[in-house]
């Protein structure tokens, strides 16, 4: 299946609202995203259901399709860079032959690894790459608050996903953020998710800069793997991202 | 069975189908004598009635009852699901609410959810999960909504793969995720949360282990049941001992505190003692946080343990507990070892217990001395018993029984040991190490009897022209020469033996035979 066709499912059924297309995953992500905001529960079903949707929206057919949402403008930018983490994260998963539950899992952890952003001001969280010192300080704690805000939610089925709220800024070799006070190296997922987020994020076009090709992006990824990023896991995603998101 | 809607199912022998004798009485209560008519007919019926005419425990009977049934009969059930399905789907919305809500108990809604998910067809399905969301706990989202409506169409539309993978998402999320028990929030969740697990956490490539979610949670000040189920599996798995490592390491939070409260239980306390060597930095944690609560694991271990490090720690720790732990440790005093009833007693007067005097008197003959001792010290308390145990530590045979009483004399004196005082510094067997002590006590006495005493230390007899001789130099010989100073100076015998004392080189003479306070 072509990425062409893959972008064309993953909006099937979608209202366009400007330039995004609300898919109804979209729609539920960013309404997670508000009820986290407005500091109500976490509303893990919903949250679920979109980690099954798009694990579903995955495999339209046999072969396994990576159907990212288009950025679309800044005000959805949490909501779309959750969706489509969670697509590339299950997507690498799949990729690396993890069984179906395990792969939701991953999804649905990937889905809230920034739902700490939810407490940043969003003129922050929309663009963290063109922001002061101090600002940057306070988007640093995303990951803290986002633990605090799935560890509240009372559900077991979210560890994963607390620890990779956590530990997504963590680097291969202990830098990054938050500073841990017992030492431990990151979990599995939480540098899967990693590669995932960082991926997204350079493949994405910001107010302030273009997106970046995809050879400089894989350039990246594997010149630092090692002490950055976790070597294997950016080896497989930069394969899974040749053969599923070539990019122009 | 019977449900709170009064719906009771019974599989009738014969061969008749229960299911169609649920349908047939379901159409008959809502006006239809046919027993054959369809479910969307039924449902054009129902819908088209007046709201005041509906009969939703009828509905509830039929609605409820033949999923119930169904899973009795699953070869024969095949057509009535299917009449049952049909029925759900035409049916308002309102109605299908209307009927669910009016069971009850959320234990029987929860069984249907399940059932309904796993024998209705996908659109009957659908319309539970909206009807059921909306009369049950949980409201369903505008945009859950939107997702099963999304993933419900690619159940009814695709492929065969797709169908099936669609449709084990929509059973799942109305058999499991719907009508989620409401839990209590926090720290007292978690008993429950561990009854409600209906599996446990099994660490593997995506499930993290359990310290890790507790680091998080004490890094983060984060508490919740993911914090607690991982503490059940630590405890669980016997490492007790790392999570106080943990809270020993952790900021002072929210989470390190009810950690600590949570994992402080006496079971776990008396595992950190009965380690060799005890962490007791561990254990001060624990006993900090379990207050009283921890006295019995502690009085175990001061009872039974082998190793003395440990008695002493956790008789250290026992003494910081106060009062409180009295009735609990007075128990123990039936024990028939020596050391378990004189730690028992030398901590129900550390920690100022209100001892009756019947206990501590029962000890005042024992064999062992150690015990005679700490009896002697409770009694020495109590106003009502204290001469009596001076007078008894006094006589004992033992020195530090003497010694424990003569200690006592000196911060109480009371003239009624004078006499006991007197006879003892003059027998054999009375240790020489307590003389002295016990002259400084006479001294301070006006009784005649200690002036002959004192008189005894100070002379060495007399000349034989009979004048009195003051004896040799010794401690004893100036702690009598003190005595006499401070309440004989104008007693004849003492005078004399006072300007002998004034009258020697010998300067630590002439200070203790001055009067106190007078100058050189």
């Amino acid at each position: 299946m072509t990425a062409q066709a893959q972008a064309h499912d993953a909006h099937d059924g979608a209202a366009t609202n400007g330039h995004i297309a609300m898919t109804p995953e979209l729609n539920a992500m960013l309404w997670v995203q508000q009820e986290a905001r407005d500091g109500r529960p976490l509303p893990t079903l919903e949250t679920s259901m979109v980690a099954d949707a798009l694990f579903m929206g995955m495999r339209p057919a046999a072969e396994l399709g990576l159907p990212l949402l288009p950025l679309g403008d800044m005000e959805h930018y949490l909501g779309v860079h959750a969706i489509n983490v969670a697509t590339l994260a299950m997507g690498l998963a799949t990729f690396l032959e993890f069984d179906e539950d395990a792969v939701r899992k991953i999804g649905m952890a990937a889905l809230l690894h920034d739902i700490g952003m939810v407490r940043i001001p969003a003129d922050l969280a929309a663009q963290p790459g063109q922001i002061d010192a101090a600002d940057r300080e306070r988007v640093k704690t995303h990951p803290v608050e986002g633990a605090r805000i799935v560890m509240a939610a009372s559900d077991p089925s979210l560890d994963l996903a607390a620890v990779v709220a956590y530990e997504h800024h963590i680097k291969m070799d202990g830098s990054g953020y938050p500073r841990v006070l017992f030492p431990r190296t990151g979990h599995y997922v939480s540098r899967l998710v990693q590669l995932c987020d960082i991926y997204h994020a350079l493949r994405s076009p910001r107010p302030y800069r273009d997106a970046w090709p995809r050879p400089i992006i894989y350039s990246f990824l594997n010149e630092r793997a090692g002490f950055e990023f976790h070597p294997a896991l950016a080896a497989a995603l930069t394969r899974m991202a040749q053969q599923l998101d070539p990019g122009d | 069975m019977e449900n709170s809607s009064g719906f009771t199912v019974r599989a009738q022998p014969g061969g008749w189908n229960e299911l169609d004798r649920v349908w047939a009485e379901f159409a008959s209560s809502s006006g239809i004598p046919d027993p054959s008519i369809s479910g969307r007919d039924l449902a054009s019926r129902i819908n088209a009635a007046a709201p005041a005419d509906r009969q939703p425990l009828a509905i509830a009977r039929a609605v409820y009852g033949s999923v119930q049934e169904a899973e009795q009969e699953p070869d024969t059930a095949g057509p009535a699901l299917a009449r049952l399905s049909e029925f759900l789907v035409h049916a308002k919305p309102s109605v299908i609410s209307e009927a669910l809500r009016s069971e009850q108990d959320p234990a029987v809604r929860r069984a249907f959810l399940e059932r309904a998910a796993r024998a209705l067809s996908i659109p009957a399905v659908l319309r539970v999960a909206l009807a059921a969301a909306g009369a049950f706990e949980r409201p369903l989202s505008a945009p859950m909504r939107d997702l099963l409506v999304r993933v419900g169409r690619v159940a009814l539309t695709e492929g065969a793969a797709r169908r099936a993978e669609a449709e084990g998402i929509i059973r799942a999320v109305v058999a499991h995720r719907l009508e989620v028990a409401r839990r209590p929030a926090g720290e007292d969740a978690y008993d429950t949360t561990l009854r409600a697990a209906s599996s446990p956490r099994v660490p593997g490539r995506v499930t993290p282990e359990a310290d890790r979610i507790i680091q998080l949670a004490l890094e983060t000040g984060a508490t919740g049941e993911l914090l607690w189920l991982a503490v059940a599996e630590m405890i669980q798995e016997g490492r007790t001992a790392e999570l106080f490592d943990f809270v020993k390491r952790a900021p002072d939070t929210a989470a390190s505190s009810a950690l600590a409260r949570r994992i402080a239980t006496p079971a776990a306390l008396g595992e950190a003692l009965a380690r060799d060597p005890v962490d007791f930095s561990a254990v001060d944690l624990m006993v900090s946080a379990m207050g009283i609560a921890a006295a019995k694991p502690l009085v175990e271990a001061l009872v039974e343990s082998r190793v003395r490090a440990t008695r002493r720690g956790a008789y250290e720790r026992l003494a910081t507990l106060g009062p409180e732990i009295a009735p609990l440790i007075a128990g123990r005093l039936k024990d028939t070892r020596w050391f378990v009833v004189r730690n028992v007693l030398s901590l129900l007067r550390e920690v100022g217990a209100d001892v009756e005097p019947s206990v501590a008197e029962r000890f005042v003959g024992h064999t062992d001395p150690r015990v005679r001792r700490e009896a002697m010290q409770l009694l020495l308390r109590n106003s009502r018993t204290r001469d009596d145990a001076l007078l008894r530590c006094i006589r004992d045979v033992d020195p530090s029984v003497i010694r424990a009483g003569l200690q006592h004399a000196r911060e109480n004196m009371t003239e009624t040991v004078v006499p006991v005082l007197a006879k003892r510094i003059t027998e054999t067997d009375f240790p020489p190490e307590f003389r002295v002590m016990a002259l400084e006590l006479l001294g301070r006495s006006t009784s005649t009897l200690a002036l002959d005493a004192l008189l005894d230390y100070a002379s060495a007899g007399t000349t034989l022209l009979g004048k009195a001789r003051l004896a040799g130099r010794s401690a004893e010989l100036l702690a009598a020469l003190r005595g006499l100073a401070r309440n004989w100076q104008n007693e004849r015998r003492a005078r004399a033996l006072l300007d002998m004392a004034e009258r020697t080189r010998d300067e630590s003479i002439r200070m203790a035979a001055r009067r106190p306070g007078a100058a050189e």
